[in-house]
């Protein structure tokens, strides 16, 4: 389960200068004309992208487990389906994923001004009530 | 479940629809490989690649608080889905985690790019005694990379009559090869005989 500390982390992730979609068709050579140059361009000048776009070894550990020694930047290890073990997907349990308004519950409890979303509407509330109790 | 036969569409709407089956498929079986390299590459607070996949399934799924859609959502199908999930897994990573430099880069199992060519393969296994083969051999944990080895280099069969003795097509030889011929020479190195 989400908590707020991990909403947090989600959200402090800064964009890319090529968002992920677009480096990963550039790199898998999907780009043509004035997009392909724009995103060389892009990536020759920043080092983030280069090594997002980079291929690196798999340590023995995995290797030895998964039978991928190589992360190639542009033909990705897949497992086949022959060698995944339903038996242990079946021990996995998928994390349940947090509702618009849970979310809101949580960024309500440590609100700042530039998070007021949640504050406002509860203000809102608040002043019906009061218009309410003022009319008895 | 086989997702193989699914393509990225369908897999998408399937964990969009929260199908368990198709996601833990796909995110747990197919992309552990992806996974497991990346929660290798950095000092990630989550214990294992299955934890990693864990949070990255979150962050792909739960809603943005200002647009109230997910990244998963978003994802327009210019690359692949794996693409994108490795790219988007590694960009995590790297803002918020330190980098395993050490580890990493001076690790024995390189690919191709760090490997010799197959010739001097095939000289460094003439050079070793049957016994050391057959020992190293025997470290290798994969006895299909195994086979495959005893076959092109020690048997020196060629990549060919390799294929077909495995029953691969050569597409798949050719990917195997590379991963045998890494398995092979991480224990020559390890063992210190390259």
């Amino acid at each position: 389960m989400i908590n707020r500390e991990l909403l947090d982390r989600f959200e402090s992730i800064d964009d890319l200068p090529v968002c992920e979609e677009l480096l990963g068709a550039y790199i898998e050579g999907r780009l043509r004309g004035s997009e392909l140059r724009e995103v060389e361009r892009l990536v020759a000048s920043d080092e983030a992208l280069q090594e997002l776009g980079g291929s690196y070894p798999m340590p023995t550990i995995f290797s030895t487990f998964l039978d991928v020694f190589y992360l190639d930047a542009r033909f990705l290890p897949l497992a086949d389906d022959s060698s995944i073990v339903s038996a242990d997907l079946n021990d996995i349990n998928l994390p349940t994923i947090p509702t618009i308004e849970e979310i809101q519950r949580m960024r309500f409890g440590k609100c700042t001004d530039e998070k007021a979303g949640p504050v406002h509407k509860f203000k809102q509330k608040s002043n019906i009530g009061d218009r309410f109790n003022n009319l008895t | 479940m086989e997702t193989a036969n699914l393509n990225d569409r369908q897999i998408v709407q399937a964990i969009l629809g929260r199908d368990t089956e198709v996601t833990k498929a796909f995110l747990y079986g197919r992309c552990m490989p992806l996974f497991a390299a990346i929660h290798s590459k950095y000092y990630t607070d989550c214990e294992t690649p299955v934890e990693l996949i864990n949070e990255i399934y979150l962050y792909i799924l739960t809603p943005h608080r200002q647009t109230l859609r997910s990244r998963l959502e978003d994802f327009g199908f210019r690359c692949s889905l794996a693409m994108w999930l490795k790219i988007l897994t590694e960009n995590y990573c790297r803002q918020l985690f330190a980098r395993r430099i050490d580890i990493d880069e001076n690790i024995d199992t390189a690919g191709d790019r760090y490997l010799p060519y197959e010739e001097s393969l095939t000289a460094n296994t003439r050079k070793l005694d049957m016994e050391d083969l057959r020992k190293i051999l025997l470290m290798m944990p994969n006895p299909r990379y195994r086979r495959l080895i005893e076959l092109r280099y020690v048997e020196e069969k060629s990549n060919e009559e390799t294929a077909q003795l495995l029953g691969m097509t050569m597409a798949n030889y050719y990917n195997k090869h590379r991963l045998a011929k890494a398995q092979f020479e991480a224990i020559l190195r390890k063992e210190e005989l390259l």
